[in-house]
């Protein structure tokens, strides 16, 4: 116990006092501005990290933040939820909703017990995978690895074990495909329910079991800005290795540096891109599922 | 609005007042506060999906006084703040404590992490453990910023009132 006094008892029932007789200007900050900072963050969050550590890898000072000025910081408050899922989705076989009868709220995720594993990946494999499956799905396009990171000794269970960005550029324009490697705990199925709402949209995603045991998890399209919408399919192992693999609009070039901002501060105009998904969802199943076949 | 923002903004409205509160005894300056409170429930979201129910009061106390620990952190000067006046000035109730020497102002002089301790152990009302967790240090850490945050208080006050010795 910490020893307060009679004469720190008397001057804390003050301050106590004081705090509770403060009368508080009118409150200026509304939800939504608080959803759209928070959507904008999320989405800042995921494409910064894995660049961040390639500025460390590589040391030449790629990269320390990332911005993507087209979310939807100016979107009417009416038009959040609209604007966080595309409404046209298509149907891709073997895929079954995600959706549950037991519950409606999609506000939090179920606890999986246990640590996440956050082994040391191995990188060329990946890069080798992804690009054999671009390849092959994809055989018109030209694919090439632009960007990759590593962490050799991951210190936390939340870090990206590995990333790598891939430009896939077809007659379409040029577009991307991106790749975070992480732990997770529990089975792949309680870790594919623990983020079914991962990315902050209320849309039950779409999932299929492999036979090794394999959890696929299909998001619906996010088109926050029609220049660059984005589709992002976790891959959940039995070896505890997660795979979330993200077909983008945009590719490496369309990265520019922001004004005003330090050297390295990178963001994809609003507008820039190719107005479409470099992948169709079969083409992007079809990457995953060879992914999934490495472990 | 999407459900999982529902789920969010039910908690957003019960607590954005109290975490406003929380931060201005942090701070002792509103805008700041206010900024510092919506600082903390954007990062909320973020991890929205992660955050158990049960855990959530918890979670905001923590993301709130990091909140206000980076704002320290990074020098941030009170000029930038007061640029911004508010739009209606507040009459403050000063029936009770006209004569009395502000406690708030002189918290403010308490050093930052150990008027966190102070403000989640005295005003939050947390236990030790509690506001170890909220802080990421140990219980032994806890007590002895609480000892010095309250030494530190004490002489502020003191310096104000004359009343209580300055320092023992």
């Amino acid at each position: 116990m910490i020893s307060v006094d009679t004469e720190d008892e008397e001057l804390l029932a003050l301050l106590r006092a004081e705090v509770s007789e403060q009368l508080p200007p009118p409150v200026h900050t509304a939800l939504d501005d608080v959803v759209r900072r928070g959507r904008r963050r999320l989405r800042t969050r995921r494409l910064g990290a894995a660049l961040g550590v390639v500025a460390v890898v590589a040391g030449v000072g790629v990269t320390t933040s990332v911005l993507r000025s087209s979310l939807p910081g100016g979107m009417p408050s009416n038009q959040l939820a609209a604007a966080s899922t595309s409404s046209v989705v298509t149907t891709t076989s073997g895929w079954t909703s995600s959706a549950r009868s037991d519950t409606r709220d999609c506000s939090n995720g179920i606890s999986v017990p246990g640590e996440p594993k956050v082994d040391p990946v191995n990188l060329d494999a990946v890069n080798k995978s992804l690009l054999a499956a671009l390849q092959k799905v994809a055989p018109k396009a030209s694919s090439k690895i632009t960007r990759s990171t590593m962490l050799p000794k991951p210190t936390s269970s939340d870090s990206v074990l590995a990333s790598t960005w891939a430009d896939v550029v077809d007659s379409g324009g040029g577009g991307s495909v991106y790749i975070e490697v992480h732990g997770f705990s529990g089975t792949p199925t309680q870790a594919a329910d623990s983020e079914r709402f991962v990315n902050g949209e209320c849309t039950p995603p779409r999932r299929q079991a492999l036979p090794d045991g394999t959890v696929m998890q299909l998001y619906a399209p996010l088109s926050y800005d029609p220049g660059h919408p984005s589709q992002a399919l976790r891959v959940y192992t039995p070896t505890h290795r997660l795979y979330v693999i993200t077909a983008e609009g945009f590719a490496s070039p369309d990265w520019t540096q922001v004004a005003n901002a330090e050297p390295g501060t990178l963001a994809v105009p609003p507008g820039a891109g190719r107005h479409s998904l470099p992948l169709t969802e079969d083409q992007l199943t079809a990457v995953a599922e060879s992914l999934a076949a490495g472990g | 609005m999407a459900l999982r923002d529902d789920g969010f903004a039910d908690f957003f409205t019960s607590r954005f007042d109290g975490a406003r509160r929380m931060a201005h005894a942090l701070c002792g300056n509103w805008l700041e506060a206010e900024e510092i409170a919506q600082t903390a429930f954007v990062s909320m979201y973020g991890r929205w999906n992660k955050v158990r129910i049960e855990s959530a009061d918890a979670y905001l106390h923590t993301v709130l006084t990091r909140a206000f620990l980076d704002t320290k952190r990074r020098g941030r000067k009170r000029e930038q703040v007061m640029a911004d006046p508010p739009e209606v000035m507040v009459e403050q109730n000063t029936s009770s404590v006209e004569d009395r020497p502000s406690l708030l102002k002189a918290l403010q002089e308490v050093p930052a992490r150990q008027r966190a301790v102070l403000v989640l152990r005295f005003v939050e009302d947390l236990s030790v453990e509690e506001v170890a967790d909220a802080l990421g240090c140990t219980t032994g850490t806890v007590k002895s910023q609480t000892a010095r945050g309250l030494t530190t208080l004490r002489k502020a006050y003191g310096a104000v009132t004359g009343l209580l010795q300055a320092a023992r």
